[in-house]
C-alpha cells in the first residue's frame, strides 16, 4: 500500500516535472512546478519528515514560486500565446540529465543488494533541537549569508540623489 | 467499514462548515445593518435566517461558464482550490480535548500556514486566468498582501509555540491555564490584524477593492464558482476567528458550561469584531498597507519572539 503510493508521488513528480519543460506558457510551468513540490511534500510526510513536507509547502510554494509567479507577470502580457516550440529549446538538456542521473542511482543501489530502510517519524522538536545543537554553526553560517544578501537588496535598491 | 465511516464523517463535516459559512454571510449582513442603524434583510424565515438558504440556492441555479478569454484549466482549478485549502485547514483545528480529526498532529499549526500559502495560490490563479487586467491587479495585489503578512502571523504565532512548547492545537490549548492573551498582549494584537489582511476583509480588502478594482480577482466569476471564492472568504474568517480562540483565549477552557461551548462561544465574539470592524474602519491606500506589514508590524512581531524567549529563559532560571 505505502510502495504504492509512492510509486504514484514519484510518477506525479516526474509527469509535472517533464511537463514543466515542454508547456508553452509559462504560468503552466509554475502550475506544474508547484504540483511537483505539493507531491514532493507528501512524499517527504510519508517518508517521516512532516516538519520538512510543512516547510516545503510553506516556503518552496508559499515563498518562492510565488517570486516566479510576480516574474512572469510583471515581464509578460498575460495570456499570450508563444509562437515558437519550447519543446526543442528547453527539453533536451534535462532529459539527459535526468537519465544520467537514473543511471548513476541504479548503479549505486545495485551495489548493495542489503540496504534496507526503516521509516521513523522525525517531529519537529528533534529537528530544532539539532539545528541549534550540533549544526548551530552551520544554521548561524546560513544566517550570515541571508543577512549579507538583505544587505546587498538594500544596497542595489537604495535610491541615488540624481535618481529622484 | 472504518473507511467508509471516515469519509462520511469527512463529508458531514465539511457540510457543516459550509452551512456555518452560509450563516455567517447572512450573520454580517444582518449585524453590519445594525451596527448601520438599518434593518438588513429580515423577510425569509424567523430573523431572516432563510436569507442564506435563498443566497446559496440563487447562486447554485446560476449558469458556470467560462470567458472564451479566460485560461480553461486554471480557471476552473482556482475556485476549488481556495475552498479546499481553508476546508483542509479545519481537519487540525479542535472543537475539545478529545474531540477533532487531527487535533494532536505535531506539525498542526504549520500544516494551517502551509494551506494559508495554498489559498494564495488559489487567488493568484483565479485572477491571473481570468484574463482580465483588474482581475490581475487584484491578484497582483492579494499575492503581495498575503505573503506580507503570513511573515508577521507566523512570527506571532512562534511566541505562542515558545511558550506552550508545542505545535499541535491540543497541546497549545492544555498548555494555557492562563489564557496566552494575558503573556502574549503585543503577539495577539499582531496575529488579530495580519489575520483580517490574511483573510483580506475589510479594512485590508484592497483585492478586491469595489471602487478600485470592480471586483478584483473575482470579477470574472460568476455562479457557483464565485461562490467558492466567497466561501473561502468566510470560513478563511472562522479559521482566523477559531484559531485565536484556541491560541490566545484559552480554547475551551471555561467554567460551568462544557468545553466546546465556550470554544464556540470565543469564536463567535472574535467574529463579531471582524463585522465590526468593518463596519468602522475605512480602506487605506496600498502603500499604507504595505507599510504597516514591513515597517511596524514585522519589526514589533520579532521583539516580540526576542522578549518572550528572553523571558522564558529567565523564568526558568528563578
Amino acid at each position: 500500500m505505502m510502495i504504492l503510493l509512492i510509486l504514484l508521488l514519484l510518477l506525479i513528480i516526474l509527469m509535472s516535472g517533464a511537463a514543466l519543460l515542454v508547456v508553452n506558457d509559462p504560468m503552466h510551468g509554475a502550475v506544474n512546478l508547484g504540483i511537483s513540490l505539493l507531491a514532493l511534500s507528501i512524499l517527504f510526510l510519508l517518508l517521516g519528515a512532516p516538519f520538512v513536507a510543512a516547510l516545503e509547502v510553506m516556503l518552496y510554494v508559499g515563498a518562492i514560486l510565488v517570486l516566479f509567479l510576480f516574474a512572469i507577470m510583471l515581464l509578460r502580457s498575460p495570456l499570450k500565446v508563444r509562437e515558437e516550440a519550447r519543446w526543442r529549446r528547453g527539453f533536451w538538456w534535462p532529459a539527459v540529465l535526468v537519465v544520467l542521473l537514473t543511471v548513476v542511482l541504479i548503479l549505486l543501489f545495485g551495489q548493495r543488494p542489503d540496504l534496507q530502510v526503516t521509516i521513523q517519524e522525525i517531529g519537529p522538536a528533534s529537528v530544532g533541537r539539532a539545528l541549534f545543537g550540533p549544526y548551530l554553526w552551520l544554521t548561524e553560517a546560513v544566517a550570515l549569508l541571508l543577512f549579507a544578501i538583505i544587505a546587498a537588496v538594500l544596497a542595489i535598491h537604495r535610491r541615488d540623489a540624481h535618481d529622484t | 467499514m472504518r473507511l467508509f465511516l471516515m469519509i462520511l464523517g469527512m463529508l458531514l463535516t465539511t457540510v457543516i462548515l459550509l452551512g456555518v459559512a452560509g450563516f455567517l454571510v447572512f450573520a454580517e449582513r444582518r449585524v453590519l445593518a445594525f451596527l448601520q442603524n438599518r434593518l438588513g434583510p429580515n423577510r425569509l424565515g424567523p430573523l431572516g435566517v432563510g436569507q442564506a438558504l435563498a443566497d446559496a440556492l440563487k447562486l447554485m441555479s446560476k449558469e458556470n461558464f467560462v470567458p472564451d478569454f479566460a485560461d480553461p484549466v486554471l480557471y476552473r482549478a482556482a475556485p476549488v482550490l481556495v475552498a479546499f485549502s481553508v476546508l483542509a485547514s479545519f481537519a487540525v483545528v479542535p472543537l475539545d480535548q478529545h474531540f477533532s480529526w487531527a487535533g494532536n498532529w505535531n506539525i498542526g499549526l504549520l500544516f494551517i500556514l502551509a494551506m494559508s500559502s495554498l489559498n494564495a495560490y488559489g487567488v493568484f490563479m483565479g485572477g491571473w486566468a481570468s484574463g482580465n487586467k483588474f482581475s490581475l491587479l487584484g491578484a497582483v495585489r492579494a499575492v503581495a498582501q498575503l505573503v506580507s503578512y503570513e511573515l508577521p502571523l507566523g512570527l506571532a504565532l512562534l511566541g505562542v509555540v515558545l511558550l506552550s512548547g508545542s505545535l499541535s492545537l491540543n497541546g497549545i490549548v492544555a498548555a494555557q491555564s492562563l489564557p496566552f492573551i494575558v503573556l502574549q498582549p503585543l503577539g495577539f494584537v499582531i496575529f488579530m490584524i495580519a489575520g483580517v489582511a490574511e483573510t483580506h476583509r475589510l479594512p485590508f480588502d484592497l483585492p478586491e477593492a469595489e471602487s478600485e478594482l470592480v471586483a478584483g480577482f473575482n470579477t470574472e466569476y460568476g455562479g457557483m464558482r464565485f461562490g467558492y471564492f466567497f466561501l473561502g472568504e468566510y470560513l478563511g474568517m472562522t479559521l482566523i476567528a477559531v484559531l485565536t480562540a484556541l491560541l490566545y483565549l484559552g480554547g475551551w477552557h471555561g467554567p460551568w458550561l462544557p468545553g466546546w461551548i465556550w470554544l464556540l462561544i470565543k469564536t463567535g465574539a472574535v467574529i463579531f469584531v471582524f463585522f465590526w470592524l468593518r463596519a468602522t474602519l475605512p480602506r487605506p491606500r496600498y502603500d499604507q498597507l504595505m507599510g504597516l506589514g514591513w515597517k511596524v508590524l514585522l519589526p514589533l512581531a520579532l521583539f516580540n519572539i526576542m522578549a518572550t524567549a528572553l523571558a522564558a529563559a529567565l523564568w526558568r532560571l528563578a
